[in-house]
């Protein structure tokens, strides 16, 4: 549906986004993910045409996108990149019917409906300055639902959102999908792209630097998962996980000593029958197990090692 | 999209404002009128030695003074704001991401702020006639060759100066849009078209333009006194005309130019 061949944007010399490809299938959330100034914005205004590639080429629906005063519409594909920017001297209805306007669709734009699916029904009559961060992100994927697309463009739609917030779009986000959308969503946080996304395509600096499904890109070794393992005596507890059949990897955490903090902390990748021999293992061999908790790793741990594996 | 962009003008403070403006004008040229007793010297303004006596000298004395630089001041800002105004609020990527093309929206813009042109020109004259005929009631008017010009034809005087301002007008429009166009910057643009404004006044002033001086978008704005005249004089009317429709041309193809292939950044 949406496919990126080759995408290069520069500002001068200055190259934002390098050479990009991976391609968004339907049905699918994708999760775009980057730390801030990586190219995720730059590549979703070339989606809808804002800006022209330097070089290569957006596709959506197999047409060129990313022509700007270009021909075609943007049917089907509709979203929001940035903080998203409406007339605050008007009411969010107002504003809705603005853009419907703009949409030139046929029929009947079905503006309560969408406020209703985000839950601004009963405040679309109030100016749009008057509205707080979270209304405005849920203003605007209501007015992306109004273009009835099958595509689905948001640029972190959950920045500035208090964690309630956050749970609801990401809850909305992941029902649209069910209800059959196609969705695209940048991002820097990982847990955001763990938690909703099938497959991401991780950017750095303008560089594609890993494309695949989630199990494949943020999944540890080889997709198994990662561990953190806290016991009361680290040395023995290592020396029983080396002789293991069942471990992967296994070190002792640089000790971040915190207050209060009780045991050793052991980082652990476990094989394929996941950690519940390797319990066994420990208990039998006398080590005091005080905790075992899957390991998040961070946005930045994942850098590291992506670009570490960059040749 | 029309539509959408007069409503928008008519919701935001800055478009009021100058349409405020241009209505205090003639009230507040009556009100000194009224406490002075005096007019302005002979030969300043069309009609002045009448002032005092004849209600429908007001109307035309504030449109030349007006054309001076406040009514072009008050459409610059507005047309200046036509597309740095979105940029800056960050509404122009959200509507150039609907379906609607940028030469659509380009143009909707254009015909939304050449109506303002219209409305500010034609709140003047209309404020002027009313505020005049409150201060002296109307009466015929000794014309420029001695000749009289009946209270009707005065009327239609004030109305049709009026809409022969409104073209220059529409083309210093077009040049702060494409200011507004390609600097993004809202005051910036505003000023910026205030300041052609006088540059060629200074140049016309001094003698500067040569033979071009007929040309200067700024002369363009006293064609209409043209209309005192008996038989009125067309073919400097219709000079304005072409020339003012010229320079509004080149400014806005400049513009529109600009406008729909530059990248949308913010
Ligand atoms: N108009 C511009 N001129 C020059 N450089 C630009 C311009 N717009 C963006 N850039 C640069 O391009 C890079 C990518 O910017 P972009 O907005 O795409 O990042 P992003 O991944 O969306 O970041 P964030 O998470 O902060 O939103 C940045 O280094 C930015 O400084
Ligand atoms: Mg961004």
């Amino acid at each position: 549906m949406l496919e990126v061949r080759g995408f290069t944007k520069k500002f001068g010399d200055f190259v934002a986004v390098d050479s990009l490809n991976f391609e968004v299938r339907q049905g699918d959330v994708y999760g775009f993910l980057g730390p801030n100034g990586s190219g995720k914005s730059t590549t979703i205004r070339t989606i809808f045409g804002l800006i022209e590639p330097t070089e290569g080429e957006i596709r959506l629906f197999g047409r060129p996108a990313g022509v700007p005063g270009g021909a075609w519409g943007r049917e089907g594909v509709a979203g929001f990149v940035d903080a998203p920017g409406f007339y605050g001297y008007l009411s969010a209805l107002d504003n809705l019917r603005l853009l419907a306007a703009a949409d030139r669709r046929k029929g009947k734009p079905q503006i309560p409906r969408v406020l209703e699916t985000v839950g601004l029904l009963g405040r679309e009559r109030d100016k749009v300055k008057t509205y707080s961060t979270g209304m405005k992100q849920r203003l605007a994927i209501a007015s992306a639902l109004l273009r009835e697309p099958e595509v689905l463009i948001l640029d972190e739609p959950t920045s500035g959102l208090d964690p309630g917030g956050m749970r609801d779009v990401r809850a909305l986000i992941h029902r649209l999908n069910e209800e059959g959308l196609t969705i695209f969503l940048s991002s820097h946080l990982l847990a955001e792209v763990e938690q909703l996304c099938n497959r991401v395509a991780v950017i750095g600096n303008g560089r594609l630097l890993a494309e695949g499904t989630i199990a494949e890109v943020v999944g540890g070794d080889n997709g198994h998962p990662g561990y953190r393992l806290v016991v009361n005596e680290a040395k023995g507890a290592i020396r029983i996980l080396e002789g293991s059949p069942h471990v992967t990897d296994a070190s002792v955490a640089d000790a971040v000593a915190r207050e209060g903090a009780v045991g050793e902390e052991i980082r652990l990748t476990v094989g394929p029958e996941g950690p519940g021999p390797v319990v066994r293992d420990l208990v039998g061999g006398g080590v005091e197990i005080l905790a075992l908790v899957p390991a998040r790793p961070s946005l930045e741990d994942l850098f590291l090692e992506l670009t570490e594996e960059r040749p | 999209m029309i539509r959408w962009e007069i409503y928008k003008l008519l919701r935001q403070r800055r478009t009021l404002f100058g349409l405020g403006a241009m209505a205090l004008v003639p009230v507040l040229f009556v009100a000194a009128l009224e406490i002075t007793r005096q007019g302005p010297p002979e030969g300043e303004a069309p009609f002045a030695t009448q002032l005092l006596e004849n209600g429908l000298v007001v109307p035309l004395v504030t449109l030349a003074f007006a054309t001076f630089v406040l009514l072009p001041l008050v459409v610059a800002f507005v047309a200046g704001d036509a597309v740095a105004g979105e940029v800056s609020a960050g509404t122009l990527k959200t509507v150039l991401s609907r379906s609607v093309g940028r030469t659509e929206l380009f143009f909707s813009k254009v015909v939304a702020v050449g109506i303002y042109c219209l409305a500010a020109s034609a709140v003047l004259a209309g404020v002027g006639l009313a505020a005049g005929y409150l201060a002296g009631g109307f009466a015929p008017l000794a014309g420029p060759g001695g000749a009289t010009i009946g209270v009707g034809r005065g009327i239609g005087l004030v109305w049709g100066g009026a809409g022969l301002v409104s073209v220059p007008l529409m083309a210093l429009a077009a040049f702060a849009i494409f200011l507004s166009v390609t600097t993004h910057n809202s005051v910036g643009s505003g000023v910026g078209a205030v300041v052609l404004v006088l540059l060629l006044r200074l140049a016309s002033g001094l003698g500067l333009a040569g033979p071009l001086d007929p040309y200067l978008l700024t002369n363009q704005f006293e064609a209409w006194l043209n209309l005192t005249r008996d038989p009125i004089a067309w073919e400097p009317i219709a000079r304005s005309l072409w020339v003012s429709v010229l320079w509004g041309a080149v400014f806005l193809t400049a513009a529109w130019a600009v406008f729909t292939r530059r990248d949308v950044l913010s």
